[in-house]
């Protein structure tokens, strides 16, 4: 009994490392990750090696390849989406970022059509967002 | 003695659950993160007075398919493109350029010249629709 009991004590102390490591990583999953907002649609954005960091609290429209918009996970039509827009500026006069989301497929008149009727409702720029491309890296 | 050794070898909470939980919530915020980094391009929407082509006074970058670029209608590859408007820019700092893809582009082959022109060209930069 007395030779069993200090062998129990060590193999115990043997796992201490392990959840020493799994502590670490939860605390680096925690501070480094930033949680994922669900999406309407999957979106496959456009590659660029622009630099630009995107603000995280920016009102971001979704723009799929078949030009239906979204805004997290509520459709929205073109006018519901220039309304809600027009609300916003008002609302905070003028103090909003507004990111695109738009899939790489999209056709350029359609980015063009709804810069324009964006640019109708008062708003100056909009923010195209963009990843790093993996070929420049 | 023999006390004291049997109140070390029994803690009071014991590590097994602690770290069933430290685990699950390992798994739940390698699930629920995201480690994307967003990069954006700014792009002017205000309200742009239709402006006459006046090819002496802006570039008119035309993007084609299979990566066919035209500076005022002529044919050049996209790194003399960015030379040429880099030049324009450093003499007049608003020089306007003009960026008109052709019908049905897709996103990502504008947005490589956006890419290349944005540094040189920021915010003078405009897009326009092709009407043909």
């Amino acid at each position: 009994m007395d030779i069993i009991e200090p062998e129990k004590q060590r193999e115990f102390e043997t796992i201490l490392p392990l959840v020493n490591i799994v502590f670490l990583l939860l605390i680096f999953f925690m501070l480094a990750g930033a949680f994922i907002k669900p999406d309407m649609f999957d979106i496959t954005v456009p590659n660029a090696s622009i630099e630009n960091e995107a603000d995280s609290d920016a009102l971001i429209i979704l723009m799929n390849a078949k030009g239906e918009f979204a805004i997290e996970t509520t459709p929205y039509t073109q006018n519901e989406l220039l309304s809600l827009i027009k609300e916003q500026l008002e609302k905070t006069g003028n103090d909003i970022t507004v990111q695109l989301k738009a899939d790489e497929a999209i056709k350029s008149q359609d980015l063009i059509s709804i810069m324009e009727a964006l640019g109708n409702t008062g708003l100056d720029s909009i923010h195209l967002l963009t990843v790093i491309s993996k070929d420049s890296e | 003695m023999k006390i004291t050794e049997n109140i070390r070898q029994r803690p009071l909470i014991s590590l097994t659950p602690l770290v069933d939980v430290v685990f699950i919530l390992l798994v739940f915020f390698m699930l629920a993160s995201s480690f994307v980094e967003w990069k954006f391009i700014e792009l002017g929407v205000g309200e742009a007075e239709p402006l006459p082509i006046n090819l002496a006074q802006q570039s008119l970058i035309m993007v084609d398919f299979d990566e066919q670029y035209t500076l005022n209608e002529e044919l050049l590859p996209l790194a003399a493109i960015v030379t040429a408007v880099k030049e324009q820019v450093r003499q007049q700092l608003d020089h306007p350029v003009l960026i008109k893809p052709t019908k049905d582009l897709p996103l990502q082959q504008l947005v490589r010249v956006l890419d290349a022109l944005s540094e040189v060209a920021g915010p003078n930069i405009s897009l326009v629709n092709d009407e043909t």
